[in-house]
């Protein structure tokens, strides 16, 4: 593992640690109260979540058109980030929802784009595991259409009628919420380097396992 | 008669369900909302049913992570004794 891994984690670990003490000292919102807490995990998670799918995107159009294994390795490692920063984002959602708009789930473009991309980084984790031979590059299929989803997911709010708060609330954040947001934004961008690296570690050990058994034969 | 009516009597269900879920639907439209406004205190009232949501939020998001972090060390110290054993064999065979 690279010489910054392990500090990355210390320091990771930490401003995990803290970040409750941030949120409870953070200013209560007027209209949703409590609640409103949960966005300081849910908007970082749902963020890291289409991040993900854009790394998996482009990694995958470079596997696919140039070859190239190392970009074949991060795809994967990507999709298995956007299944879980994607299930903490529509996890935390309907439990912010219940409370704030009094239901859990809205069929809205937003919620259901969420949801439709969600599903297609699944389905591309299923195809590599269970898919055979060939299932690398019909999976990177799969990755393209879960990237030409995100930019959708991202403007929703702003085009489209939903009860879904806008893109607007983050610019527009008072420094007192402001600061333990982009605290979180900036633990959970590492927490997503830190795993995607550790998941990228495992195919290559995969990979290395292949090479030794060839050599064996 | 009778069966005709226990026939009947889903699709009636079914009918009488649809025609209550547009008032149902137009009973909760809150706004949509551009920006978040602070304030200091909180109704007192507010607070259990929120904490009850909030609190699986958080800890939902702490086990996932706990729980693929583990499950990323389980599958990474699997493969690396593999590397090892077989990096072994191949050292023992030359």
């Amino acid at each position: 593992m690279p010489k910054w891994f392990t500090p990355a984690s210390v320091i990771c670990a930490l401003m995990f640690a803290v970040s409750p003490l941030l949120i409870a000292n953070a200013p209560f919102e007027s209209t949703m109260g409590l609640v409103q807490k949960i966005s300081y995990y849910h908007m970082p998670s749902a963020w890291i979540f289409l991040i993900a799918g854009i790394v998996c995107g482009v990694a995958s159009i470079r596997y696919l058109f140039q070859g190239n294994l190392s970009q074949d390795r991060l795809a994967q490692a990507a999709a298995e980030l956007v299944v879980l920063f994607g299930a903490l984002a529509i996890v935390t959602g309907p439990l912010w929802a219940r409370k704030a708009w009094g239901v859990w789930w809205q069929w809205d473009v937003r919620l259901t784009s969420s949801l439709m991309g969600w599903m297609v980084s699944v389905a591309y984790v299923l195809v590599r595991k269970y898919g055979g031979p060939g299932s690398d590059k019909l999976a990177a299929g799969l990755a393209l259409f879960g990237m030409a989803n995100v930019p959708f997911i991202y403007i929703s709010v702003n085009y489209w009628r939903t009860i879904h708060p806008k893109t607007s609330v983050v610019p527009k954040l008072p420094l007192q919420m402001g600061i333990p947001f982009w605290f979180c934004v900036v633990a959970f961008v590492l927490l997503f380097t830190l795993l995607l690296r550790l998941r990228v570690r495992l195919e290559e050990q995969r990979a290395r396992v292949d090479e030794l058994y060839l050599a064996l034969d | 008669m009778m069966t005709r009516l226990r026939r009947l009597a889903p699709v009636l269900a079914l009918a009488a369900l649809l025609s209550h879920a547009p008032a149902v639907s137009a009973q909760q439209a809150p706004q949509q909302m551009d920006e978040f406004v602070p304030i200091d205190k909180l109704p007192q009232q507010e607070q259990i049913p929120a904490a009850n949501l909030l609190i699986p939020a958080y800890a939902f998001v702490w086990i996932a992570v706990l729980v693929y972090v583990g499950s990323i060390a389980r599958r990474l110290g699997g493969v690396q004794r593999d590397v090892e054993r077989l990096e072994a064999d191949l050292k023992a065979r030359k």
